[in-house]
């Protein structure tokens, strides 16, 4: 069978230092050469292949590359070096923001995200009440959004995105941190759905900070550092690596 | 191959379809007079317009009610749909980080929004041209007019949404040359016997659309020149900003 994901030598940048100002003074500023923008690798030569029915767990310190990541797989961000080689579909669950509009009902929004996520009207009118279901907001359909909290919020965008990969049946589905809010009948809940997504061949790429889920629901993990592979392999072993580097760090009081 | 591409552009148009159905949705909900605000603006300017003209520029030219209404209503649906469009990518910054949607979408659905607004209009105009005695038909042909200038205008769209994340001060510069070419344009004046203006006017698209309309609604020698105009106008502008929009779609996500 072949990879799902297959990237090589992918590098991807980002120009910063530069947002003081308006553009005019930009612009002197560059033409002037005053101050020479600094580039941000947020990848470096990354490689990585992941299977079909694979599930990854991504870990690494705030700002190793996990998000830019999952965006450049996603097809969100473009790379600058190296080969990106992603199968037919994605469906990137990177943020809470899918298109969700406070002023709407919950019935309008479900609609809007589905359509956002590839779906049309009538896929999701099929899988209106499985969203509303997992989601467990049944009482709160014609409620406006403003009203939610966060992890009512949470829910809704998660059952949304989950059930529109049973709908549109995508390869390879991108989590970002979407755990870290909800309760533990969400997070068992969302376990379960993960686990049938995997069954059915979906290749799942997910960043967590909890070390624990990481070990117990991921096939391999991926240790990035600063846009480079640190470590990628068995996950006891690769948790295990992170939590002594952790250690380390919090003894000597400072970032590496 | 083929199939893929249609399906892609299908999937597209129902996404632009939703889009405008929700931002309908969003623009009527908690507002008492609701979609009778979309006729309120042109219809007031028509009238102040009207009064203020007609004794004296009405009585230079026949069925003057019909030939300010048209130029008015066809330039609000440009003015509406590109001031709209000048900030669409940037409004939705969140959303275009998250998920990989269509981003012609964005655009797209302004103008059918645009689109059905108008149609709400055109039932004052033919109200307007029934009430003056002038024939029905003209109506129908009308129709053709009308899809030039949503192609033109989605062009300039295209333009401006993906040149406003590069310098944000167009979206200001645009609504002052809207202003402008509404002056410059023949709305609630004419160009006959001017041949000044009629100099400066062979360069206005707009001029064309407006013209063509009344040629087809009033009493008129219809001029093929005209149509070929538009027609040219329109499909170099989509053009250019389908080939600009494209270009420039990619590096979305890092830029806002």
């Amino acid at each position: 069978m072949s990879d799902y994901i297959k990237l090589e030598n992918v590098s991807k940048k980002f120009k910063i230092g530069h947002s003081n100002g308006t553009l005019l003074f930009e612009l002197l500023a560059t033409v002037s050469r005053q101050r020479p923008r600094e580039i941000f690798w947020a990848l470096k030569n990354f490689s990585l292949s992941a299977y079909p029915g694979e599930a990854i767990g991504i870990i690494g310190l705030n700002g190793a590359g996990k998000t830019t990541l999952l965006k450049v797989i996603a097809g969100i961000y473009e790379i600058d070096g190296g080969s990106l080689l992603v199968s037919r579909s994605v469906m990137p669950l990177i943020s809470l923001d899918i298109g969700l509009v406070e002023r709407l009902t919950m019935r309008d929004n479900i609609y809007l995200a589905g359509s956002l996520l590839g779906l049309s009207r009538n896929q999701i009118s099929q899988c209106f009440d499985q969203i509303v279901d997992l989601a467990e907001l049944g009482g709160f359909i014609d409620c406006k959004l403003c009203q939610f909290s966060s992890g009512m919020r949470t829910r809704l965008v998660f059952s949304i995105v989950i059930n529109s990969v049973k709908i549109s049946q995508p390869e390879i589905l991108l989590i970002d941190e979407i755990f870290a809010v909800g309760d533990g009948i969400f997070k068992q809940k969302s376990i379960s759905e993960m686990k049938k997504l995997k069954k059915n061949n979906v290749t799942i790429l997910f960043v967590a900070h909890d070390l624990e889920f990481i070990k117990d629901h991921s096939d391999r993990v991926l240790w990035l550092d600063r846009g480079q592979v640190r470590e990628l392999g068995e996950p006891s072993v690769v948790v295990t690596h992170y939590q002594k580097f952790l250690e380390d760090n919090i003894n000597h009081g400072q970032r590496q | 191959m083929m199939l893929s591409f249609f399906n892609k552009i299908k999937k597209c148009l129902n996404l632009s379809f939703e889009l405008a159905r929700i931002s309908f949705k969003i623009r009527n909900e908690g507002s008492f007079l609701g979609l009778a605000w979309y006729l309120l603006n042109p219809l007031a300017a028509f009238g102040l317009l009207l009064f203020l003209f007609f004794d004296n520029l009405g009585s230079q030219i026949d069925y003057y009610p019909v030939y300010l209404l048209v130029g008015v209503i066809i330039f609000n649906f440009f003015q509406q749909a590109t001031t709209e469009s000048s900030l669409a990518v940037i409004d939705n910054a969140a959303l275009i980080r998250s998920v990989n949607f269509p981003r012609e979408a964005l655009i797209i659905s302004i103008i059918f929004k645009n689109i059905f607004s108008h149609l709400l209009e055109l039932v004052i105009l033919i109200v307007l041209v029934m009430a003056m005695g002038l024939p029905f038909v003209g109506i129908i042909y009308y129709l053709p007019v009308l899809l030039l200038l949503a192609i033109f205008t989605l062009g300039v769209c295209f333009i401006l949404s993906s040149l406003t994340i590069y310098c944000l001060d167009l979206a200001n510069i645009w609504n002052f040359f809207c202003r402008l070419l509404w002056l410059g344009t023949p709305i609630f004046y004419t160009v006959v016997d001017q041949p000044r203006l009629i100099m400066v006017n062979r360069f206005n698209p707009m001029y064309y659309f407006v013209s063509l309309a009344r040629q087809i609604l009033m009493p008129l020698r219809l001029e093929i020149g005209y149509g070929v105009a538009a027609i040219f106008y329109s499909l170099v502008c989509l053009m250019i900003g389908w080939f600009l929009f494209n270009r420039l779609k990619r590096k979305f996500a890092e830029r806002i």
